[in-house]
């Protein structure tokens, strides 16, 4: 007898995730070394899982080395390919220095980077610790940066004409209530990148964002039961966002379709940042609509 | 002298490496306006390559055709070509009473037909400001008016891709046009909420300098500096914009609406494009 399979709350589970329809052609990315990192599960499962149907080889990192080995295992299964695998965290210079080394001595090199790992709590700003504040800092912030320098270095030393880099970050053209550390951490990265793709265009490296809204996956569990409802009405189309929305973004921007776009953030949030409440903190008394008699 | 070419020509474009999954499309009708030439071609051939049906539509009859039987040949199951000015609201609703009488239905309708003509902006004669505005903002709108009247009438899903130009740092030699595409742009965010509500979506795209048969509009010395026009230092193709709309109109882009995509080598954020000869004034010597 086999052991039941579990179905995640929010998001599909993995016998899914490996059969979601896709847009692309499945040997886009053959030949191709893609990292990505924060793989173990939501969202950057997903982008692992479709890059390993595309034919991509992987290299995935991330905090739990369980985690990692079990998305590992499927996406051997998937692909028929080795998986690289390396638990680390991002915001210690030193492990991401170790996790590149380890990933070019393996495959001499990777030609997609794909910055996922991060995250936050919902939590409203006067209530911020220091620590807090800075452990959300730390890791959106200054981990996606020592993960893109890291590599851009090896590529430029390589003469690599052609790297691509991806950051997972989020839909903060009208901030974020509820969650200010990272919304400002996520603007950073926006920011940066924009800098950064002008300034390494001259090594063809290309830097893109993704503006993630609310997306539906295991992150959600995060948030108090009576917050949660609110993440499926954040935005004008009255819904949450799925995994493979991010996945097949990061693929449109890291393939050939995405060769002349560079410095570019792409919302992936249902028009969020033009309308709709997000709150996953709970909205404040101040913002409700007093009650109508009708 | 022949003149020069710009841009992939037709057998080029139609082995244009794409990719995206072959019949994305099957099943699906696409309109796709000023389809005769340049990206708007492009666009079309590779729903067609994608297996969707067409409606072409542009002003130059012979273009339309020429196009219509490359869209066959490269495997659409029928294309309906429809000769209209979006300029003219008689047009585009006859267009669209042809589209719904011959196919039924409309499931992406592309908006790509406009254009502009470079002049500093204090030569531009009433009438050529009117002639753009009125073909890149006015046209539009009564394109997106017409098909979303129909998917809320018939309770269908809608889809729609503006082709704009980057804006957002000016353009310099086409004011016209500028200010009718940041027109375009937030008409878009604006109706992408408005409706939300009867499903469908609305992005736009915005190329930087794409390399195709619009160049030739422009003056040899304009052209030979447009890639300095971004960090990349080079030109586009038609199948960036092509793949652009791709991914915005298929399953890919089902969870994003009122958004504008950059499609120009990061041009928006570094880079000097001028479309008419650059003023002196911008290349004097600092002195000391």
């Amino acid at each position: 007898m086999t052991a039941p399979v579990q179905q995640p709350k929010f998001g599909p589970g993995d016998a899914a995730l490996a059969e979601l329809p896709t847009v692309y052609r499945d040997d886009l990315f053959a030949g191709k070394v893609v990292l990505v990192s924060g793989a173990g599960s939501g969202i950057g499962k997903a982008i692992a899982f479709l890059f390993a149907r595309l034919g991509a080889t992987l290299a995935i990192c991330g905090r739990k080395l369980d985690a990692l080995e079990d998305c590992a295992e499927k996406l051997r299964a998937l692909s028929g390919r080795e998986v690289f695998v390396h638990p680390m965290t991002i915001r210690d210079p030193a492990q991401v220095e170790g996790l590149l080394d380890a990933v070019w001595e393996r495959f001499g090199g990777i030609d997609v980077l794909v910055n996922n790992a991060g995250g936050q709590f919902a939590a409203h700003a006067m209530d911020f610790s220091d620590k807090g504040w800075n452990a959300v800092i730390d890791t959106n912030l200054n981990g996606t940066w020592y993960m893109m320098q890291g590599t851009a270095k090896r590529w430029v030393k390589q003469g690599k004409r052609d790297g691509s880099i991806v950051t997972i970050a989020a839909a903060v053209d009208r901030g974020l209530p509820g969650m200010a550390h990272t919304a400002a951490s996520r603007a950073g990265v926006i920011a940066l990148s924009q800098t950064l793709a002008v300034e390494w265009a001259e090594h063809g490296i290309r830097i893109n964002c993704i503006g993630a809204g609310a997306i539906e996956s295991n992150g959600f569990n995060n948030y108090k039961e009576e917050n949660v409802g609110g993440l499926f009405r954040t935005n004008p189309m009255l819904r949450a966002g799925d995994v493979q929305d991010i996945a097949e973004a990061v693929v449109y921007l890291t393939a050939s379709s995405g060769k002349y776009i560079t410095g570019e953030t792409v919302n992936i949030d249902g028009g969020m940042v033009l309308w709709g409440d997000f709150w996953p903190a709970g909205m404040p008394d101040y913002f409700k609509a007093p009650a109508t008699n009708t | 002298m022949s003149e020069p070419q710009f841009g992939w020509n037709d057998a080029a474009l139609a082995e244009a490496p794409r990719v995206f999954e072959a019949g994305l499309f099957n099943g699906q009708v696409v309109m796709v306006s000023g389809a005769g030439s340049g990206i708007g071609k492009a666009i079309a051939f590779l729903y067609a390559r994608l297996g969707a049906k067409l409606v072409i539509c542009g002003r130059d009859r012979a273009k339309l055709d020429a196009c219509e039987s490359w869209l066959r040949k490269l495997g659409s199951p029928d294309v309906l070509v429809q000769q209209a000015n979006i300029r003219q609201p008689e047009d585009v609703e006859k267009l669209l009473d042809a589209t719904y009488a011959h196919f039924g239905r409309l499931d992406v309708q592309v908006n790509n037909a406009g254009g502009q003509f470079p002049k500093a902006a204090l030569d531009i004669s009433p009438n050529g400001w009117k002639a753009v505005v009125d073909n890149n903002l006015n046209g539009t709108w009564y394109m997106m008016h017409a098909a979303a009247k129909r998917w809320r009438d018939t309770g269908t899903p809608g889809n729609i891709v503006n082709i704009v130009l980057t804006f957002q740092r000016g353009f310099p030699g086409v004011a016209h046009s500028c200010a009718a595409r940041a027109a375009v742009t937030y008409l878009s965010k604006t109706v992408a909420v408005e409706w939300a509500a009867h499903n469908i979506r609305v992005n736009c795209i915005a190329p930087g300098v794409i390399e195709s048969t619009g160049f030739k509009q422009y003056s040899a010395e304009a052209r030979e500096q447009f890639p300095r026009g971004n960090p990349m230092l080079r030109q586009g193709d038609v199948q960036d914009i092509a793949h652009a709309v791709i991914y915005l109109t298929g399953p890919s882009g089902k969870f994003i609406t009122g958004e504008l995509l950059n499609v120009d080598g990061g041009g928006v954020l570094w880079g000097e494009l001028w479309t008419i000869p650059k003023p002196a004034y911008f290349t004097q010597e600092q002195t000391a």
